[in-house]
């Protein structure tokens, strides 16, 4: 398997005070074209940080290390910026999470969507313009030569969100990463425009990378999962595995937190206890081990590793293989 | 943007129409100053001083005496022959009265306003060239760039302005010859100063704001889309700060006007024979004496003032307006 994407050792740094605050320690990721990848985490895993920093678009005080950032066979950390924007947009993609605040309020949807392909292609305005209806029709929007002149404000939140996907998919790229592109909208529209990414992206072949913190959206698109806690991922494998055995007891906390169609009605939701990991503060031992049932004195002390489980996946976590026998 | 629909929107509402009309009119006044039958601005007489306004139906033209015209360009003069083909050697009485030294209010509010109209054109463009470019590039480019930038804003904003033109205008004064040699007159020194002062302001508050929209999601967006910097600072950035810059340009330019008018009556800006309404308005203070009070010497220049002003400002509020995409379209709708 060739990958699209193959990152090693991700690891990104603010700098605040004395000590810096790693909010990605040691990402691995792999990707081959035309798969799908699911990361999941709670709000400050680093899932969003680590789509930034594979866009370059983290804010200057950030750090970027890794062992190996390849995209398409480039190390995308070796090109000069220029050469590297040049890949933005046109080979991979960030569909952003909020389309009320992804759009420009000042310019027409047409615009915003031609804008890609003049930077990219050269494209006269109306040749862009053209290439914007087509854009448009093929994420669904009804009326699309009338669209071209409304602005964001004038569109509904599924429409928006459908435009900034459109916005990503127009010049095809590759690799299209899309940051909780469901959070905004209602649920009947989550569906929709889950549909709508996979079958683009099934038509494209490109590869998609979804970050949410739905279990349900991963349930219905993706083939892979990446569970991330605090900066680190502890949780990887096939989405059915990962659903249905998860090997990591944050993992299954994160599901049970969920409410579920095939559960008693009365059978109360768990919290998991505590506030979600600081990804800031460097713990000798697992991050998660504070709010974990299963913690063992062991958990404080060494940190686990990422390693292969029996019936497939990966799992950060010394108890791993216990948790199927406390099912 | 989307030029056409706001330039619609703006044309559509009453006001801008009617400050357009006003601005349009008192432009294409100066551009033709020597066209129109009036006196010449610089002829004293002292025998005519500090005669009050006449009706134009009450006396309307007279014969002018053969003077001494002004130092005209080659367009001026002939639009100066337009004008003796046109009307003779007739021209205007005084419909707006004389001033102390018998020169004639109306062509000198009309010749004034050619000169106070290149002032705040000149710190008008000034400020949205160099003004905006430079607060654009500090805000965007931020960190050190924008340290040095805005430090480079603070020295010039913190030198005394008037001891600054005092310096410059007596320095120039000694070179007068080589400088006029390089067609560097004094108006023209005045003009640079002016210009060179008008754009601090305007660097501040753009890259104030380029400084906020800097990390607006919409502009991260065009990012990760691979738009280069310039596309966001032109495309992305701009249009959104541009209400902010057309305010403040409509707000600039009444202290422009105010500023070359205090310079003027320093001693130190336009120089008789040529005139500038700054300079009417400081002759209209001084002839005002508790004896007798020519009231059309400071009325008809602050009236012609106030009505241009007046209608920038109109104008800028309903650009502003018509360039807000939400606001338009609530409009219309």
């Amino acid at each position: 398997m060739t990958s699209l994407l193959s990152v090693a050792g991700l690891t990104v740094e603010f700098e605040r005070g004395a000590t810096p605050l790693r909010a990605v320690a040691e990402l691995d990721l792999e990707l081959a074209p035309g798969e799908i990848l699911a990361v999941v985490g709670e709000s400050g895993s680093g899932k969003s940080v680590s789509a930034l920093a594979l866009f370059d678009l983290l804010p200057p005080g950030a750090r970027v290390r890794s062992r190996r950032m390849q995209f398409a066979g480039r190390e995308l950390s070796a090109l000069a910026p220029r050469a590297r924007r040049a890949l933005c947009g046109r080979e991979m993609a960030l569909v952003f999470q909020d389309p009320q605040s992804a759009l420009h309020p000042c310019l027409t949807v047409g615009r915003q969507l031609g804008e890609v392909l003049e930077q990219h292609e050269r494209l006269s305005r109306a040749a862009a313009r053209a290439r914007a209806q087509a854009a448009l029709e093929s994420v669904g929007i009804a009326e699309p030569a009338r669209r071209l002149d409304a602005f964001p404000h004038e569109l509904s939140g599924g429409m928006r969100q459908r435009v900034l996907i459109a916005m990503a998919l127009i010049a095809a790229p590759r690799l299209i990463v899309a940051d909780e592109p469901t959070t905004a909208l209602d649920v009947t529209l989550q569906a929709q425009v889950l549909e709508l990414l996979r079958a683009r992206v099934r038509e494209q072949q490109a590869a998609l990378i979804l970050i949410t913190h739905s279990p349900g959206v991963v349930a219905s698109v993706a083939e892979r999962v990446l569970v991330m806690y605090a900066g680190r991922a502890v949780e990887e494998g096939r989405v059915e595995d990962v659903l249905l055995r998860p090997r990591h007891p944050y993992t299954r906390a994160l599901l049970e937190c969920v409410p579920r169609l095939d559960r008693p009605v009365d059978a109360a939701l768990r919290p998991i206890p505590g506030a979600g990991g600081d990804a800031g503060r460097e713990r000798a031992g697992c991050a998660f081990a504070p709010r974990c049932a299963l913690r063992i004195e062991r958990c404080e002390r060494e940190r686990p590793e990422l390693e292969g489980q029996a019936g497939g996946g990966r799992a950060a976590c010394f108890r791993a293989g216990d948790l199927e026998a406390l099912r | 943007m989307s030029g056409r629909s706001s330039w619609s929107a703006l044309w559509s509402t009453r006001a801008a129409r009617a400050a357009g009309w006003v601005l349009g009119l008192a432009a294409l006044v100066a551009l033709l100053a020597p066209l129109w039958p009036l006196p010449s601005p610089a002829r004293i007489d002292l025998s005519r001083a500090l005669r009050g306004p006449e009706a134009p139906w009450t006396r309307g033209f007279v014969t002018a005496p053969a003077d001494a015209t002004l130092e005209l360009g080659a367009v001026d003069q002939a639009l100066d022959a337009a004008r003796r083909a046109l009307f003779g050697a007739r021209e205007s009485a005084a419909w707006l009265g004389t001033d102390s030294k018998g020169r004639d209010v109306l062509a000198r509010i009309v010749w004034g306003s050619r000169v106070s109209f290149l002032v705040a054109l000149c710190a008008g463009l000034t400020s949205l060239v160099i003004g905006v470019a430079f607060g654009a590039v500090s805000g965007y480019a931020g960190g050190r760039v924008d340290e040095f930038l805005m430090r480079v804003v603070d020295a010039l904003q913190s030198l005394p302005f008037v001891f600054v033109v005092i310096f410059v205008i007596t320095l120039a004064g000694a070179w007068k010859q080589e400088l006029l040699a390089l067609g560097v007159s004094r108006e023209v020194l005045l003009y640079v100063l002016v210009g060179a002062v008008s754009w601090l302001t305007m660097a501040r508050i753009v890259r104030g704001q380029v400084l906020a929209l800097r990390s607006a999601e919409f502009v991260l967006a065009a990012r990760a889309l691979g738009a280069s910097h310039l596309r966001i600072l032109w495309v992305h950035v701009l249009p959104s700060i541009l209400p902010v810059v057309i305010v403040y340009l409509t707000l600039s330019v009444p202290s422009i006007l105010l500023m070359e008018s205090f310079l003027s009556f320093l001693g130190l800006g336009i120089e008789p024979p040529r005139v500038s309404w700054g300079l009417l308005a400081a002759d209209g203070a001084d002839a005002l004496n508790p004896l007798r009070i020519p009231w059309w010497l400071v009325v008809f220049p602050a009236a012609a003032m106030g009505a241009v002003l007046l209608a920038l400002n109109v104008l800028g509020d309903e650009l502003r307006d018509a360039l807000d995409p939400r606001q338009a379209r609530e409009r219309s709708a």
